[in-house]
């Protein structure tokens, strides 16, 4: 696994009876221990500046496909710390060959944290302060299609 | 998982025996790209805190077992992989004491492919050669 | 499984200290290896950290498990977890299904050979009072970690104070259901004394002195030992350790002293927890004397 959130394995364009029907890339959970889906506040992703709303992407945990509306009352599936999850987004045809940059935002709550904290947090902005163990909500990374 | 650095601090600790510690151990990895047969190392001395222990003193455990130097140049049947440590253990009444201690370990692996006049390696000098070289770590605690 | 018999505060390491290493530079393996250089025989492990494919480890997972205690000589102390009953956005978990999750957790840590957990309560405000419901999820769970053996303890952390209502509200829960199975976890953060100039300190938090934690003792199964800086000739320079540790000795405490390490500086890229936590181990094993 990669220090950077968004990582470089794992970004090319998804496949399907041999035809490109979208992308894919792989996060990991930049937290010091693992949580339930529904603690999870997926936001926006933007390539190269397209925006894409956090309904048309796919999150996929431990072999399994999840819509961010079956992500909000499941509180049974558990994304690890070391297992980065594969976000997939429909695009007829993919991204093209070359760079891309990629930013996404998404954070997540905690029960033993005051709920004033919790009430305010917004998946694509960061927090006032900065803590390392949450780490940044919103990540950047330029990587390459071939 | 390894540590960049050749010397690891993890591994370093006393060896103990019947609760009384008769040495010390030292984890290193390799730093070469390519994991070598045993008879490709060329195993030298190690200083701690200005201590030379010649390379006879070093007893170097690879896949858990252990070996002289002069087992380790016979020993062309058995592999060091990159992915693992290899640990030097040497004998010393009390084991070293505690707190910060600095110190390095000497080692190459020679190389077939290579021009026999680049693959030298002086096991008690302090050059470096393309296969290998002195490796130094400060402060190693032990506890 | 190894059984380490030495009596009194014992050391050990919770493996929350890893936490910018652990996945990326760490396996659960080396973290353990860790550990054994130190001389400690005490683990706290985060539930929801290291156990791959938790809440339903594979057998195979928890047979390496076993072998890694043996091999380094390692006995599971303490196991942390979560009750995490705000996990929904628009509700709380009823009792019911907070109690369930608890029961998961208390099962799960048995099945590893732990006696203690670390049972983190949801809060409602930032004076991290914990859910009104609490004393009836607790109570949910006690018959089944009577059974197992189990003691759940919530983590006492600064600004939270020995003599404070949170503490006091445990402590009649405790006497009220004369319970053996639910009961505290200090951490040494309470009695920090010594803060940077300039630095934050939370206008609730009041030091408490050494001998508060004496009537508290028999509740107490596990320890955090949270350290903020070790002085190069390993001495805790925020925390009075010698005071405290001498009236826990004189006291006749027994347990596990697990060392944890939050500073931010640990995310720096090249640290090496493991050499702060040596540092700490170097000056307990010396006020110890083990």
């Amino acid at each position: 696994m990669e220090r950077e959130v968004i990582q470089s394995v794992g970004f090319r364009n998804i496949k399907e009876n041999g035809e490109i029907t979208g992308f894919q890339f792989k996060i990991r959970l930049p937290y010091y221990r693992g949580v339930f889906l529904s603690q999870l506040r997926p936001g926006t992703l933007f390539i190269d500046g397209e925006r894409i709303e956090k309904e048309d992407i796919i999150w996929n945990v431990k072999g399994e496909d999840f819509t961010v509306e079956q992500m909000k009352t499941d509180f049974q599936t558990h994304w690890d710390v070391t297992c980065p999850a594969t976000l997939k987004v429909k695009k007829p045809g993919g991204l093209a060959q070359g760079y891309h940059d990629l930013k996404y935002g998404f954070c997540f709550t905690s029960s033993y944290m005051p709920p004033i904290i919790q009430a305010h947090l917004d998946p694509d902005k960061e927090n006032m302060v900065f803590m390392p163990e949450f780490g940044h909500h919103v990540n950047e990374r330029r990587m390459i299609i071939v | 998982m390894l540590e960049a650095d050749v010397i690891q601090y993890r591994g370093f600790r006393n060896i103990e025996r019947d609760g009384k510690a008769v040495g010390f151990q030292i984890c290193v990895r390799s730093d070469y790209y390519r994991g070598v047969w045993l008879s490709q190392l060329r195993p030298g001395k190690v200083v701690v805190d200005g201590v030379t222990y010649p390379k006879e003193d070093v007893i170097w455990e690879i896949n858990g077992k252990d070996h002289t130097v002069a087992e380790l140049a016979e020993a062309g049947g058995e592999f060091w992989r990159i992915t693992d440590v290899a640990t030097l253990k040497i004998m010393k009444d009390g084991g070293l004491s505690q707190g910060f201690h600095d110190v390095s370990v000497r080692f190459a692996a020679s190389c077939s492919y290579m021009p026999p006049f680049l693959d030298q390696f002086d096991e008690d000098g302090d050059d470096r050669s393309f296969n290998g070289g002195t490796y130094t770590r400060k402060n190693m605690i032990i506890v | 499984m190894y059984q380490y018999d030495r009596k009194g505060p014992k050391r050990g390491v919770a493996l929350y200290s890893y936490s910018a290493e652990f996945g990326l530079t760490k396996t659960l393996e080396d973290c353990f290896e860790d550990v054994h250089d130190m001389g400690a025989h005490g683990i706290e492990i985060l539930a929801n950290t290291h156990i791959a494919n938790y809440p339903y480890p594979t057998d195979e997972w928890v047979e390496n498990w076993f072998r890694l205690c043996d091999k380094y000589e390692v006995v599971p102390v303490e196991y942390g977890n979560w009750i995490d009953s705000h996990v929904l956005g628009d509700r709380d978990l009823t009792t019911e299904e907070s109690v369930a999750m608890l029961s998961r957790d208390i099962r799960l840590a048995h099945r590893l050979g732990f006696t203690v957990m670390r049972t983190k309560m949801p809060v409602i405000n930032d004076l991290l009072e914990p859910v009104k419901n609490w004393r009836e999820i607790i109570k949910g769970a006690l018959p089944l970690a009577e059974q197992l053996n189990i003691k759940m303890c919530p983590e006492i952390h600064t600004p939270s104070n020995l003599k404070g209502k949170l503490v006091t509200d445990f402590v009649d829960f405790i006497k009220e259901t004369g319970t053996k199975h639910f009961g505290l976890n200090i951490d040494f953060s309470v009695f920090r004394t010594e803060f940077k100039e300039g630095e934050w300190v939370d206008p609730n938090y009041t030091p408490n002195a050494p001998e508060d934690i004496i009537p508290l003792l028999p509740y107490i199964y596990c320890c955090h030992a949270k350290f903020i800086n070790m002085s190069e000739d390993f001495r805790e320079t925020t925390i009075p350790y010698p005071e405290i540790i001498k009236v826990m000795q004189e006291n006749g405490w027994d347990g596990y002293l697990l060392s944890e390490y939050e500073g931010a500086d640990k995310y720096d890229p090249g640290y090496e927890v493991g050499q702060t936590l040596r540092r700490h181990h170097v000056m307990l094993k010396n006020l110890l004397g083990d």
